[in-house]
């Protein structure tokens, strides 16, 4: 265990004003998309509860992820498995990693692929819309970090397309939807959490990046507004779409966002929808690309593998798999396996992490 | 140095072989295209009852635009058939289509009134707002006549007159303003009923909408609501509060009626914990015609008393209607659930609903009354 810190290049860092970027885009995606529907299944009108622990328990979950990475030699993940667990579990803990990171890919990428096929291009098949997703996405994570952060920052300001739908849609809202509050208990209201965390993950690719991002005072304060902007982000959009479909509608409806941009009509424009779902190709790229990039890194740590090479592969593999999905069933089956591992992750594995680091390095202090 | 010249020869290479690849992919996906000569549009979707035969248990019908004829008036056609389901009859009318039929404009929505009362209206409902290119701004409409009938006297008229017509109603006169979200919200919401603007053809051969139909708890239309009922609807529902409205008057054995014109109000429907809902209308308004017997400005204070007695005798009235038919357009259910914590949509329409009491507090300000006054003031 070599205890030297390897430096990133300070060419290659960026200013810690973009982890608000990385952080929000890593987390934005399709989940934006179905979410409401999705936790409305426990806590019907109150759900929105949920949303608010949720983001209550990352912001604890942020507190332990940079008290882990600040005792990491490299700031990232691997090398804070290789110091504490040696180097071969330490890599098969990382390797849990890249399995979810995949998972999270993949998942990203079939699910935009279908609402593509379902709204848009019902005849063509799913591998050619891959396809050019695919190209679209080896060209950013060629171009390196930096690039996909400058993507992050477009994928945070495309969403507020978004604030004009809600101004469309406040005619035919009706907040008394809402309520009765409170008229769930906790465990309803806290399984509603559990399946809206699903859209609030991606930023676990934090752990890898790190090192990328230049230290300073005001680090990790960037990064927790980045987690307050997408709570405060699904709550509003939440609260209008409760709003806007009462709990007996919303069970027929998959994607309410998506649903809830018809209503937009524009003298022009007869159809806003289809406008709105090509624009969010911009809000999927970030988790995407920020993903394979952390496979890639992970693998060029691990097992020193060229990041073109595993970059290759990696696409080839998820358009392999995203071709196997065939129905909803499937990909639903993805999503749940990848709910159940991020919840493994996030309730158990990273705080009895946080909590096996404090414990060593007390120990380590005191023999000194 | 000379190794990462090497891979970057080598990505560049790959890059190029997949670029190529997707554009021939891009290539070959243009042998999908759908020129706009060779679709039809659907403007206007129709159905209704069919057969007792398992296979054409419904009847449906569509209008629309033929742009190809190289003339320069519109020129519509409409295309029947019969078939299992919704979907199944659309892609039977589409067989008997030369052009593949694109139902992604489609603006309105007509269903059967004898179809909507026997067989109800789930079903085609349900098959219809699944569909991804169904719009949320379309209109539904319920026809009195039989589709046949109806689409051939449409098919006589400009192709945008049914679905302006509509529009125009909602927004300047009396008909509640309704689209596909609201219906679908009034239909699938828990404590509320839907309703949907009703048309008739006159002895002239005009068609008009004026009533309303008011749609139940099985999908079925359960209830007609006249002329005035649906625009006692409108000023509870809809912001635009812009209607024209026969008020009958009495004095001292003289009977007469003014013609009230409501500009603007607001209006609100809540319920206190009890078995009362509380109405309360607002409205600012312009008295346009009265009997002679009636001298402005002395007789406001009569007449604003007269049209406040008649709204809430009226409401009164309305209100009974509905309960008798055990229907709840104006979503009472909904306002007691999201103030009751351990509320039951059964419980509540077969024990609380039918005794409700509906009190109404109604002001109503006369701006003036038009450009001529009586007397000098």
């Amino acid at each position: 265990m070599s205890n030297e810190k390897i430096k990133i290049r300070e060419s290659l860092t960026l200013s810690p004003f973009f982890l608000f970027f990385l952080i929000h885009s890593s987390q934005t995606g399709i989940g934006m998309l179905s979410m409401q529907r999705d936790i409305a299944k426990y806590a019907e009108q109150d759900a929105w509860i949920g949303i608010v622990i949720a983001g209550l328990y990352l912001h604890v979950l942020f507190f332990m992820l940079f008290k882990i990475l600040a005792s990491s030699n490299n700031g990232d993940v691997i090398s804070l498995h290789h110091q504490y667990f040696g180097k071969i579990f330490g890599n098969i803990l990382s390797m849990v990693f890249v399995v979810y990171f995949f998972l999270l890919l993949l998942l990203v990428f079939r699910s935009y692929i279908e609402i593509l096929q379902i709204w848009v291009y019902s005849i063509v098949a799913p591998w050619e819309i891959g396809l050019v997703i695919t190209v679209v996405i080896f060209y950013i994570v060629l171009g390196g970090f930096r690039v996909i952060a400058g993507i992050s920052f477009w994928s945070t300001l495309i969403p507020i397309i978004l604030v004009f739908i809600l101004g469309y849609t406040l005619k035919f809202s009706h907040f008394s939807n809402l309520q009765p509050f409170f008229n769930h208990n906790i465990k309803e209201i806290l399984l509603s959490s559990k399946e809206g965390i699903i859209s609030f993950v991606g930023f676990e690719t934090v752990l890898l990046f790190f090192p990328f991002i230049k230290k300073g005072r005001s680090t990790k304060r960037w990064a927790h507004l980045g987690l307050l902007f997408t709570t405060l982000t699904y709550l509003i959009l939440t609260v209008i779409t409760y709003a806007f479909y009462n709990q007996g509608m919303l069970k027929y409806i998959i994607w309410p966002t998506l649903s809830m941009t018809k209503i937009v009509q524009v003298p022009f424009i007869e159809r806003f929808e289809y406008i709105f779902i090509f624009s969010w190709l911009l809000v999927v790229m970030p988790p995407m690309c920020l993903c394979i990039w952390a496979i890639t890194r992970s693998l060029k740590e691990m097992l020193n593998i060229k990041s073109s090479f595993s970059l290759t592969g990696i696409l080839v593999l998820v358009n392999i798999l995203s071709i196997l999905l065939i129905d909803r069933d499937s990909i639903h089956f993805v999503k749940k396996a990848t709910t159940q591992l991020s919840i493994y992750i996030l309730f158990i594995y990273i705080p009895l992490l946080f909590l096996y680091v404090i414990v060593k390095n007390k120990i380590q202090s005191n023999k000194k | 140095m000379n190794n990462s010249t090497i891979v970057n020869i080598f990505l560049r290479k790959i890059f190029k072989f997949i670029l190529s690849f997707i554009l021939l992919t891009a290539l070959a996906g243009c042998s999908r295209y759908r020129v706009v000569d060779q679709i039809k549009m659907v403007d206007i979707m129709g159905f209704e009852q069919g057969n007792n035969s398992a296979d054409s248990k419904l009847y449906g019908g569509v209008i629309i635009h033929e742009y190809s004829m190289g003339k320069e008036e519109d020129v519509l056609t409409s295309i029947m058939s019969y078939g299992k389901s919704a979907t199944q009859t659309l892609s039977q009318i589409n067989q008997k289509s030369p052009n593949l039929l694109e139902i992604g404009k489609t603006q309105v929505i007509v269903l059967g009134a004898d179809f909507a009362k026997e067989q109800g209206i789930y079903e085609v409902v349900h098959s219809i707002c699944r569909n991804a290119k169904i719009g949320a701004n379309l209109k539904i409409v319920i026809s009195e006549e039989p589709l046949s009938v109806f689409f051939k006297k449409l098919t006589e008229l400009d192709g945008n007159f049914l679905p302006h017509l509509l529009e125009q109603n909602m927004i300047h006169n009396i008909l509640p303003e309704s689209n596909m979200q609201t219906f679908l919200y009034n239909f699938y919401g828990i404590g509320r009923d839907a309703y949907i603007p009703y048309s008739t053809i006159t002895r002239e051969g005009d068609i008009v909408v004026k009533k309303l139909g008011v749609i139940d708890q099985n999908s079925k239309l359960k209830l007609l609501l006249e002329e005035e009922e649906a625009t006692l609807i409108k000023l509870i529902q809809d912001q635009s509060k812009e209607i024209f409205f026969p008020v009958p008057i009495e004095r001292d054995g003289k009977e007469g009626s003014i013609t009230l014109k409501s500009l603007r109000g607001k209006s609100n429907l809540k319920s206190n914990h009890h078995d009362i809902v509380l109405l309360r209308l607002k409205l600012d308004t312009i008295i346009l015609d009265y009997p002679e017997w009636i001298k402005l400005p002395d007789d406001y204070a009569f007449l604003e008393k007269e049209i406040k007695n008649f709204f809430k005798k009226r409401y009164q009235e309305l209100f009974k209607k509905f309960q008798d038919n055990h229907v709840d357009p104006l979503g009472i259910g909904d306002i007691y659930r999201s103030k009751n914590k351990n509320w039951n949509e059964k419980d509540f329409y077969n024990k609380r609903y039918p005794n409700l009491k509906l009190e109404s507090t109604i002001k109503i300000d006369i701006l003036q009354s038009g450009v001529g006054e009586d007397t000098y003031e």
